[in-house]
């Protein structure tokens, strides 16, 4: 079980992560934007997290630095723009993964972020 | 009157031997005698008298004896007839009384002495007859000298009168010739005045000279530059102008002389010429400063008749100088004034000179020569002044004015700039340029229109990214709940259907995104043509809606290298052109083949068909046969362009005559 924050300012896509997440038995925290993700993260401290890149407040690599996740944490980084970002800019935003809107398997999503935060306690 | 020979105080006195003898006389009577006279003493013959014995002429007494009355009467006739004023003192030998009565009546015998005694009475009687007699002479000398006088000075007079009647005819006689002269000039201003070329004036001048039958017809002689002159001459009665090249180059016609004009004349004329007269022609007028003008005549005439000739042409000079400058100025006139309207008509644009009731007073295009119409019925073929025609505006402001105006289907720029024909004086005409537009005007809408789009892509773009997010939402959603439903639900059915057509617009979007975004990533791959077209149509479902389609693509994948954005961008024009040029109804085409090494498209559409006369025209860039906005002109020559970087062909099939049909050749990739 892991403790998963999502943050996106698209609610669709909160809900639907929250409950794709809590279907398979985690622990599920969303905030709406960049500003509220950071105190969400401060009070939650997740061990995956699930973040927009372009959001009002703060951008998820914004994010990101505000909040320093420790080296256990897993990131998936998901945005609807995806020409700038690749592997290695996403290693640079302190992410472990880009995922590129729309997706069309939700699915994916969860397993993948399990599979990260999984490789990185061992 | 002048003092005459004073009365001798002592007369002559002619005594003859006779008289001597009669008497008896000695010495002591002659020299008693001459204390009152001089004494001639005389002899002659008594039968022939003659009067030339006297010692002088003049008044003299003579005294004689006589012996018969007729020697008397002669000499008393020859003193009457010679005028010899001699007094006759005769002493009467063997005279009867009778006879000297006789004598005394007829011969003017002035006494008879008839005894000794009575000689000093009748000589002293005589010596006053005489002075007397000389005293009436010198009178009648002095009467005669002074009417000789007299007669002289008539003569002169009458001399006078005549002289002065003969000039007087012969100053009437040569004012009548120069009256004569003056008309003749003045009816030679007249006709030389009237001569509109240099022919007629050549013409005018060969006549005035006419009456020097030594005098050949005129030669003129032009130039304006060193290098050629042109000559005016006769030949015959034929006038003739020829261009003579000037071999005396160094030489400015000015200072040609004789024998260098000669030798031009003699060139042209090809005989040798005669003497030659030069009259050098000078102009006033600024125009004419560079032409150098002499008109020559060639003559033979004599000395005396060459005088006449430098008289009469005297007073033609400066007649004939002026008529020529007249002409060449006419012609230059004339010249500048038809290189003016040359020009004028040369420029392309229509240029109108019009006045306040719009009706034309000059036209540089002979379609609008029409006097009298008006500009908006000459050019623009309508009834009233166009829509945004400036004129008014410039008859009032009386500043240029300029506007845009449509006339059957074309744009004009109009300038309409005001005319004052007096120094700040009202507005009198106006010059109107039409310059057609059109084709800027398209362009203008052209560049525009490509504008509209690259924004409409790019705000496509950017909804797009905006509908993503709730789209993902809405079919990720759609997933997850449907897992937790049964399959046999209406809700499950339902909810298939919203996450089906979320799943449709993410397509959508995605396909718009790439077609929006050519350029951003211009790299080529290996693409699947019939992937591409599958992929492409739908995005032109709006347009096919109302058309059969038919998609024939090969059974297998056929790969060629090249832009996915670009090729797609091409296959969507021509099947949107297709679409277009069928409107409501016809049959779309697709079909996609592999010959040998290369891969096949055809869009083919059962439309109106390309006209002949704009067939090379279709590739050219913003050449649109569609309605203003529905068309860049730009799709098919950028679709050429791009088939033509990969090596590839675009072409449009001219034997297909049902319609329109565009082949696609690229090479093929394995």
């Amino acid at each position: 079980m892991m403790k998963v924050l999502i943050v996106d300012d698209e609610p669709l896509v909160r809900r639907s992560l929250e409950k794709v997440f809590q279907k398979h038995g985690h622990e599920v925290l969303t905030a709406q934007d960049g500003l509220m993700g950071v105190d969400a993260w401060k009070s939650f401290k997740p061990d995956a997290a699930v973040i927009d890149i372009l959001m009002p407040g703060l951008t998820g690599p914004e994010l990101i630095a505000e909040v320093k996740p420790s080296s256990q944490t897993a990131i998936i980084l998901i945005s609807a723009y995806s020409g700038e970002y690749n592997l290695e800019s996403t290693k640079n935003l302190g992410a472990d993964l880009f995922i590129e809107k729309p997706f069309d398997d939700i699915q994916l999503i969860v397993s993948k972020l399990t599979e990260i935060w999984e490789s990185k306690k061992s | 009157m002048s003092e005459t020979t004073p009365f001798s105080l002592k007369p002559h006195l002619s005594v003859f031997d006779a008289v001597a003898d009669h008497w008896g006389w000695g010495e002591q009577q002659f020299s008693k005698l001459a204390e009152q006279f001089q004494i001639h003493q005389t002899r002659f013959s008594s039968h022939s008298p003659r009067l030339e014995i006297s010692p002088q002429p003049g008044p003299a007494i003579w005294l004689l004896t006589i012996k018969n009355t007729d020697f008397a009467l002669k000499l008393e006739f020859l003193n009457r007839h010679k005028n010899q004023q001699i007094t006759f003192v005769i002493i009467p030998d063997q005279l009867n009384s009778e006879q000297i009565s006789q004598l005394i009546n007829q011969a003017q015998i002035f006494s008879f002495i008839t005894h000794k005694d009575e000689l000093n009475e009748g000589l002293m009687q005589a010596k006053q007859d005489l002075l007397l007699k000389e005293s009436y002479f010198q009178k009648l000398k002095q009467v005669k000298k002074q009417n000789r006088q007299l007669e002289i000075l008539n003569q002169n007079l009458e001399n006078l009168v005549h002289e002065r009647t003969k000039k007087e005819f012969v100053a009437s006689q040569e004012t009548e010739v120069s009256l004569k002269d003056m008309q003749s000039i003045l009816s030679f201003i007249k006709l030389i005045s009237f001569a509109g070329s240099i022919e007629d004036l050549m013409n005018e001048v060969r006549g005035e000279y006419k009456k020097f039958h030594a005098i050949m017809p005129p030669v003129l002689l032009l130039t304006a530059g060193q290098s050629e002159i042109k000559f005016f001459y006769f030949q015959g009665k034929q006038f003739t102008q020829k261009i003579h090249f000037n071999s005396h180059q160094q030489k400015d016609l000015r200072t040609l002389n004789e024998i260098d004009l000669r030798s031009h004349l003699s060139n042209i004329f090809g005989r040798p010429f005669g003497a030659i007269t030069i009259f050098d022609l000078e102009f006033q007028s600024r125009e004419l400063k560079p032409t150098t003008a002499k008109m020559i005549f060639e003559h033979s005439l004599s000395s005396q008749n060459k005088n006449d000739f430098y008289d009469y042409s005297q007073e033609r000079w400066p007649i004939i100088n002026r008529a020529v400058e007249n002409i060449l100025l006419k012609e230059s006139l004339q010249e500048s004034a038809k290189q003016w309207s040359k020009t004028f008509n040369q420029i392309k644009d229509p240029i109108l000179i019009l006045n306040e009731n719009y009706q034309m007073t000059l036209s540089n295009n002979e379609l609008h020569r029409n006097k009298k119409s008006t500009c908006f019925q000459a050019f623009a073929h309508g009834t009233a002044p166009c829509l945004g025609c400036p004129i008014k505006k410039t008859f009032e402001s009386g500043e240029p004015q300029f506007s845009d105006i449509h006339i059957e289907g074309r744009f004009y720029k109009v300038h309409s700039y005001p005319i004052r024909l007096a120094d700040g004086g009202d507005v009198t005409h106006v010059i109107n340029q039409y310059t057609d537009t059109t084709a800027s005007v398209n362009l203008r809408s052209r560049v525009i229109q490509s504008e509209k789009m690259a924004a409409v892509g790019l705000l496509a773009g950017n909804i797009a990214h905006e509908l993503n997010n709730p789209l993902t939402g809405i079919y990720s959603l759609s997933a997850l709940l449907l897992e937790d439903l049964d399959k046999n639900s209406n809700t499950f059915k339902d909810l298939t259907e919203v996450k089906d057509a979320a799943a449709r617009c993410q397509r959508i979007i995605k396909d718009l995104l790439d077609f929006s975004s050519v350029g951003a990533d211009s790299k080529t791959k290996k693409i699947d043509i019939n992937e591409m077209v599958s992929k492409t149509l739908p995005l032109l479902k709006m347009a096919m809606r109302n058309l059969n389609s038919e998609l024939i693509l090969s059974e297998q994948p056929l790969w060629v290298e090249c832009n996915p954005q670009l090729l797609q961008q091409v296959i969507f024009n021509l099947v949107n052109n297709a679409c277009q040029a069928m409107g409501e109804g016809g049959k779309l085409t697709v079909i996609t083949s592999e010959s040998g090494s290369s891969v096949q498209i055809i869009v083919r559409d059962t439309g109106s068909g390309i006209p002949d006369d704009i067939k090379s025209f279709i590739f050219d860039p913003f050449f649109t046969t569609k309605e203003e906005g529905k068309g860049t002109g730009l799709g098919l020559s950028m679709s050429k362009s791009v088939i033509e970087r990969y090596n590839g062909r675009l072409i449009l099939n001219e034997k297909y005559k049902e319609g329109t049909e565009f082949l696609i050749n690229l090479p093929a990739v394995k």
